[in-house]
């Protein structure tokens, strides 16, 4: 009788040890539910309370990893990159590294810091030296060196990515003419510089906006700053001398210095616009790649 | 004899693993208000995180329960939303440990946003239990005088503490600095400034303090006045030119009269405005200490 009580307490302390268990990866299946529901914000929280209430360490990673995630889905990249920060990646198996630096440097790129980025690209190169586990990260090291105009790099990235698809060797040479055509020279994106710009519109109105591209505004701030200093200098030399002044060269100086900064700030526009759309080309290849990679592999 | 014990055991570990089940699932259709999380969500600054939970239907019986309403009160202070804040400071009842701190804050939220007769209310209201308190209450209810403006019930409350805490001491000090800046403070006037921007454009805005802006506003209207007086003598009244630039300076003098007694509203409500901000400052100071935040 009395073993009988002794083993009714070790099989209650025994349920309840395992429910407990069972508890704690529930708040994690039910994150995970709310996750695949589209309810990030609230997902967010219930990945928090898994974190909060599991002991498995791998488990607890994993919620943080998704926790990211639902962070990255609501756009705040900052808080996705915190959140990855919290896990020292060192200690984590291959798998988990591997997510946790995809995500690192996806939300790195997102946030357009690119340097951070490459930073996070070389962390995993160095873990996964010389092995195809890398392959996934390719894409977004293409994009981050585009970013940073370092054609030539991007292009031999580009040119292993292709070589290690699975694709049969007459689509490789087709991807491979494509890329060889969107890094030709007259594809790549052009390089307008700030200080050149400036520094034309210092010289001639207009001439800054005109290398940046922009010939219409180029010209309508030309012919502007041309009537009012020729209205101004009308003016003194008709000896209306306050006219000339305070109308003439106090408009002309304003439009003039305001054509300069346009002029720097068109530059960085066009830089930056022009970076976009490259990598637009590049992200669409990448997806027509990716897809005929998956079709020949099925 | 050895079959029956068995059957024994498995039909007991049975009964326990199918109750402990039963027992979790009920409490899964039934969730509580897992207020150890939402602390720790609090605690680790996930405010946002923290009203979530709190507004959910899983703490909706758990409306009149004291520490719900203050985390939700701290929230709402936090995310800047004071009257929502105030309103469930004011919701902790007296029993309750965080009723001195929840109203205190409650009174402090309502003056921040400028409701001062609801912080005054507020304050007079709190049910005080020890000396700490009310040297603490009359501390505050002296800031809200001060925010007032009534100089002379400010002096009579700093009477009412001699405080040696050293947390209201400082503070009663600076409120004091204050009261003698406002009290020593003469307030320009808005006419008056107009005025002598009509007769010398821009000097109403030295006059309100902005010398940069009057040296400016000068010479654009004297310039302006300069061109219309050069259009005049050259082109005579009638011309398009002279007409034209005379309304431009009609305008830009214009502007400057009435920018002139604007810039001496915005100087006086700046003014006011950072009073506010000081005062506030040491009604805040003594709070925080006191309740350790």
């Amino acid at each position: 009788m009395l073993k009988l009580k002794y083993f009714s307490t070790c099989v209650f302390l025994l349920t309840l040890f395992s429910i407990n268990r069972i508890c704690a990866s529930d708040y994690f299946l039910n994150a995970l539910r709310i996750y695949t529901e589209g309810r990030f914000f609230e997902a967010s929280i219930e990945f928090e309370r898994a974190i909060y209430y599991e002991t498995d360490s791998n488990l607890i990673s994993v919620s943080k990893y998704y926790k990211s995630l639902c962070y990255k889905e609501l756009g705040e990249y900052d808080k996705a990159l915190e959140e990855l920060a919290k896990e020292n990646m060192e200690s984590l198996p291959d798998s988990i590294f591997l997510a946790f630096g995809y995500e690192k440097v996806l939300c790195s790129y997102m946030k357009e810091d690119l340097n951070q980025a490459l930073f996070n690209i070389d962390k995993v190169y160095q873990r996964f030296k010389d092995t195809l586990r890398i392959l996934e990260f390719l894409p977004l090291n293409i994009l981050c060196l585009n970013s940073c105009r370092e054609w030539n790099n991007a292009m031999i990235l580009w040119n292993y990515y292709i070589d290690n698809s699975r694709l049969n060797d007459s689509v490789k040479v087709n991807f491979r003419q494509e890329v060889n055509r969107l890094y030709d020279k007259k594809n790549l994106p052009g390089f307008y510089f700030p200080d050149k710009a400036e520094r034309l519109s210092t010289y001639l109105p207009g001439s800054g906006q005109i290398y940046c591209g922009a010939l219409p505004e180029g010209l309508f701030n030309l012919s502007i700053n041309g009537t009012l200093l020729y209205y101004a200098f009308s003016q003194l030399y008709n000896k209306f001398y306050f006219t000339g002044y305070f109308v003439g060269l106090k408009l002309f100086n304003k439009f003039y210095s305001g054509g300069i900064r346009r002029a720097r700030s068109l530059a960085l526009e066009k830089n930056e616009k022009g970076i976009k759309s490259f990598n637009l080309k590049n992200s669409t290849l990448m997806k027509r790649l990716y897809t005929e990679n998956v079709a020949s592999i099925h | 004899m050895i079959v029956t014990e068995l059957t024994k055991k498995i039909l007991i570990s049975s009964v326990f693993f199918i109750l402990t089940l039963f027992l979790r699932v009920f409490s899964q259709i039934a969730p509580d208000c897992d207020l150890k999380f939402i602390n720790h969500l609090f605690k680790t600054g996930c405010i946002r995180e923290t009203l979530f939970l709190l507004d959910s239907e899983e703490c909706s019986s758990f409306q009149m329960n004291d520490s719900v309403n203050y985390l939700r009160g701290w929230c709402y202070s936090l995310l800047k939303r004071l009257e929502s804040s105030s309103e469930n400071f004011l919701k902790v009842a007296p029993a309750s440990s965080l009723y001195p701190e929840s109203h205190f804050y409650a009174a402090y939220n309502y003056a921040q946003e400028g409701n001062l007769i609801k912080a005054e209310g507020v304050l007079e209201e709190i049910e005080v239990c020890t000396q700490d308190h009310l040297l603490l209450k009359n501390h505050e209810l002296a800031g809200i005088r001060l925010l007032h403006g009534d100089l002379f019930p400010f002096n009579e409350r700093l009477s009412e503490f001699e405080s040696d805490l050293p947390e209201i001491r400082t503070s009663s000090i600076n409120l004091i600095n204050i009261s003698t800046e406002l009290s020593s403070h003469k307030s320009k006037s808005p006419l008056l400034a107009g005025l002598f921007s009509a007769v010398i454009p821009g000097s109403g805005k030295f006059y309100a303090g902005r010398k940069g802006e009057a040296v400016s506003a000068f010479l654009s209207t004297a310039g302006m006045g300069l061109v219309t007086w050069e259009n005049y003598r050259k082109n005579g009244l009638h011309d398009y030119r002279t007409i034209a630039f005379g309304a431009i300076f009609g305008l830009s003098y214009l502007a400057n009269i009435y920018g002139s007694a604007f810039s001496v509203t915005v100087s006086e409500n700046d003014f006011k405005e950072h009073v506010k901000t000081e005062v506030l400052f040491h009604m805040r100071i003594p709070l925080d200490s006191f309740f350790n935040k």
